[in-house]
């Protein structure tokens, strides 16, 4: 065993990436609030209320 | 990543506690309240910064920095810590780390391990090494629909479920919230079609409109409907006149009338006819009734149904899928009831809401002159007026009835006649005649051009609030449809990535299994179908198909289960970082045999981890020892627990140690006790490793006098039976070896006197307490040789106690953990 070797992501991280690969895909996401959604606490309704309210001009 | 050592101070039950693992496994055994669960909290709370028993469901009005502490520390959070010396791969030395309550997020450490660390701490925080007995029975016995939350709670992954459920609140949310401004532009185009007599908003229609009234006053068409132009380049037209458009006024009067809404009534009519007798024949079949209106509940019965088939409400058994198809079956005609109730009562609301709108329209045009004294001291218009008024707001109190028509479309509410009488002026009292004549007699005819402008007016507003409502509904649609992906996303993703783990793990999980089973459980197999939140998990039952875990199999073989799966899903999520288990009081309905088995899987499958085992079950404490899991000195006694002092903690080893200790203080009965108390439950172990025969008692109670004459006289039968496959195979050099370590055997018993205690009272074990002291070290001397010469191996690092092997029913052998002690019984 090494505790130098990178560990695995946790369950939470990968599920986090692979929704974000996801919303990628969506015309509905750019950059900047998949870049929002990454920062904010998505277990906070009004984060991310307020994140998906936001950045219509970059639709 | 190990424990070497651990300091406990004033963390839950426990004032201040030592414990040294030394990187070995380590097994806290004793009864329920005796502060064992302590240990794991303290070294949860050391290793994660919280404790998870103070988290999560059933755990309202509790708190890490109230109730973590021991209840004397609650107000000096400084004094409750943890302390370690832990070990990891890549750092040759102990680490020291520590953590107190006062600030529960640091941990901390010599920041020169930082690097090292950072991975271990990260693993250590996702939690995902400790498994308590509450999370294994709520894994088990969880359904199908909530089983996969149950894993997520095991590995510590709460925040999947909060995440799930908050996107569904936004989701929600942001659904009412574009329905709430759908409805708001629906109102405001309604208002300019008031103005445009138009049935319905159409962009071209209404532009339409507009340029016909800007030809009346000489200008240019628009191209485009933008409210900032709709008065542009008009000079504006005052009058000091009140004016009525006559033209108009006649067309939307005639448009009331009872000849123009024949057609509307003939339709509206037929769909009463359609709706009130689908209600009735609802309201008079009870099963109908009730359908309609419990239908969610229908709905979410059949979620609810168990995997065996059984009704969750009155446990009768249907067979198959027969009651998921009965109420499948009960939906789907009540969806067709409903479906038809929507038809019709649609159909009348909407002719309905055409009538509003006529009469809206006809409103409109009389609502600039309906505030002068002319128009106030007309009995003519005040009545008709009001008489418009009543009209609408019926048709308004119809629509809203048939939003619930099973409630409130009744025969005695809405009468077939009243019906009929919403789309006839004349019943209603309304002469329209009387009503248009009387407008024009009082109000002169408006010019064309200042009819134009006062509806330019009044447009250019209302298109105003139309394009705020649509930029409006543009926006929440836009929230709406990112909650909505977003939500998928999650769900997707979450998913495929938990599905994923479950291939993984699963054939570890079914070899961990069948391990632990044998030969009577070897085609076992296990299918994880994970579908949205739900996971259905389904084991084989002896080749007979597969079913859910509770569905045949005993609580045992359901217990062993989960500890399987748990020891699968940790060794991957862990995998070469953290060496460390934690079981919290679980395997407890696994059978001895099984649980020896259990050992093997251990011993066999994580040789290198170390194992923090607690439970209440001296017979468990004692395999894990003989197994090899745990080595003697590592099995920690914990009694008579009190809040001043804590557990009383003891290790077994340390018997020994602690009955000299008593003898150099000349006390005499405290060795005595400790003497008889160890012994006694040494001596029930080693009853079970050799197969002896013991007096059986219902409560399965029974002293050492029950017990070690029985051990004695099997070690002596077996022995002698070794010694006789020996001499029948010609081995003289083992039979000599044998014989020896009979004359051994029996010259230790012989300094014991356990075989006098039925006989001489003098020496039975009841009159330790009373001898004297030269007398008793020789007692003692004569127990310890028996512990450590006769029934465990004497190679200083296995002391595990004899075992008997079986080929079936069939004594094979006798051995220890190592093998230095290995005899054969067969004979040739």
């Amino acid at each position: 065993m090494s505790e130098e070797k990178e560990i695995e992501k946790s369950i939470e991280r990968q599920i986090l990436d692979k929704t974000m690969e996801k919303l990628k895909q969506s015309e509905l996401f750019p950059e900047t609030l998949i870049d929002e959604l990454k920062k904010i606490d998505l277990t906070n309704k009004e984060s991310v209320k307020t994140a998906i309210s936001a950045h219509e001009e970059d639709k | 990543m190990k424990i070497h050592s651990l300091n406990i101070k004033n963390v839950r039950g426990i004032p201040d506690l030592i414990i040294e693992p030394s990187l070995k496994s380590l097994v806290i055994y004793g009864p329920n309240g005796s502060g064992k669960s302590a240990v794991i909290d303290a070294i949860d709370f050391l290793l994660t910064g919280r404790i998870a028993r103070l988290i999560g469901e059933g755990t309202d009005g509790v708190s890490l920095k109230s109730h973590g502490p021991h209840i004397d520390k609650v107000a000096d959070l400084s004094k409750v810590e943890v302390t370690a010396e832990i070990k990891i791969a890549s750092v040759p030395e102990l680490i020291t780390i520590s953590r107190k309550m006062s600030q529960a997020s640091k941990l901390v450490y010599d920041k020169k391990y930082d690097l090292k660390l950072a991975p271990v701490i990260e693993l250590l925080d996702r939690g995902q090494h400790v498994f308590t007995r509450k999370e294994l029975l709520k894994l088990i016995t969880a359904k199908a629909s909530t089983r996969a939350l149950e894993i997520q709670k095991i590995l510590k992954l709460g925040d999947l479920e909060t995440i799930r459920k908050n996107l569904g609140s936004v989701f929600n949310e942001a659904k009412k919230e574009h329905k709430a401004v759908t409805l708001s532009l629906e109102a405001s185009k309604s208002d300019v079609l008031a103005i445009s007599g138009h049935a319905t908003y159409e962009v071209s229609e209404i532009l339409a409109y507009i340029n016909e009234q800007r030809k009346t006053l000489e200008a240019k068409s628009l191209t485009e409907l933008n409210a900032i132009d709709i008065q542009k380049d008009i000079a504006p037209i005052q009058s000091n006149v009140k004016s009525v458009n006559h033209e108009q006024l006649t067309k939307r009067v005639t448009a009331l009338k009872q000849s123009e809404l024949s057609a509307l009534f003939t339709e509206t009519n037929n769909h009463d006819k359609e709706l009130r007798t689908t209600l009735k024949s609802i309201r008079e079949d009870t099963k109908a009734n009730w359908d309609s209106t419990r239908h969610q509940f229908t709905i979410d019965g059949i979620s609810l149904i168990r995997e065996s088939g059984e009704c969750p409400l009155c446990d009768v058994e249907w067979k198959d899928e027969d009651l998921t198809e009965y109420l499948k079956k009960r939906v789907e005609t009540q969806k067709v009831r409903q479906e038809k109730l929507k038809l019709h009562a649609n159909g009348i609301s909407e002719n309905s809401r055409a009538v509003i709108l006529k009469i809206g329209q006809l409103a409109e045009l009389i609502s600039a002159v309906q505030d002068t004294e002319r128009a106030k001291s007309s009995a003519i218009l005040n009545s008709n007026t009001i008489t418009l008024s009543e009209w609408k707001r019926k048709l308004n109190q119809l629509n809203t009835a048939l939003l619930k028509p099973l409630d409130n479309y009744t025969d005695q509410q809405f009468k077939s006649e009243e019906i009929e009488s919403l789309y006839s002026p004349q019943q209603i009292d309304l002469n329209l005649d009387d009503f248009e004549a009387e407008v024009k007699k009082l109000f002169p005819e408006a010019t064309p051009e200042q009819t134009a402008w006062d509806n330019l007016t009044k447009l250019k507003e209302r298109i105003k609030l139309v394009e705020v409502g649509e930029q409006e509904v543009t926006k929440k649609a836009l929230v709406l449809n990112r909650a909505t992906v977003l939500g998928q996303a999650y769900v997707s993703a979450r998913d495929t990535v938990l599905e994923s783990l479950y291939d993984k793990i699963k054939h570890r999980f079914v070899g961990f299994y069948r391990e632990m089973h044998g030969p009577d459980e070897k085609g076992f197999d296990a299918s994880f179908s994970p579908k949205e939140a739900a996971l259905n998990l389904e084991v084989d039952f002896y080749g007979r198909g597969q079913h859910p875990p509770h569905a045949m199999h005993s609580e045992g073989h359901q217990d062993s289960m989960g500890v399987c799966l748990f020891l699968a899903l940790s060794e991957h999520l862990n995998k070469g970082l953290i060496d460390l288990t934690i079981l919290d009081d679980i395997v407890m309905s696994v059978d001895t045999g099984h649980r020896r088995a259990f050992c093997d899987v251990i011993a066999k499958s994580f040789p290198d981890r170390q194992f923090i085992i607690t439970t209440h079950d001296t017979m468990w404490a004692n395999q894990l020892k003989s197994a090899g899991i745990v080595p003697g000195k590592q099995m920690l006694k914990f009694s008579n627990w009190s809040v001043d002092d804590g557990p009383d903690v003891h290790y077994e080893a340390d018997m020994w140690g602690r009955i000299q200790k008593d003898l150099e203080n000349d006390d005499v009965p405290a060795a005595a006790a400790k003497l008889r108390r160890g012994m006694e439950e040494f001596s029930r172990y080693v009853c079970h490793s050799l197969r002896a025969s013991v007096p059986y008692t219902i409560d399965d109670a029974g002293s050492l006098g029950d017990f070690l004459p029985s051990a004695i006289g099997r070690y002596s039968d077996l022995l002698k039976a070794a010694i006789k496959s020996a001499e029948s195979w010609r081995k003289t050099e083992i039979a000599q070896e044998l014989k020896q370590i009979d004359k051994n055997r029996i010259s230790i018993v012989e300094r014991t006197n356990a075989e006098q205690w039925n006989v001489n009272k003098a020496v039975h074990f009841n009159e330790w307490a009373n001898m004297q002291k030269d007398d008793f070290v020789q007692v003692v001397e004569a127990f310890k040789d028996l512990y450590q010469q006769v029934f465990s191996c004497s190679n200083p690092s296995c002391q595990s106690v004899l075992q008997v092997t079986f080929n079936g029913a069939t004594k094979t052998g006798v051995r220890c953990k190592c093998g230095d002690t290995n005899w054969n019984l067969l004979k040739k």
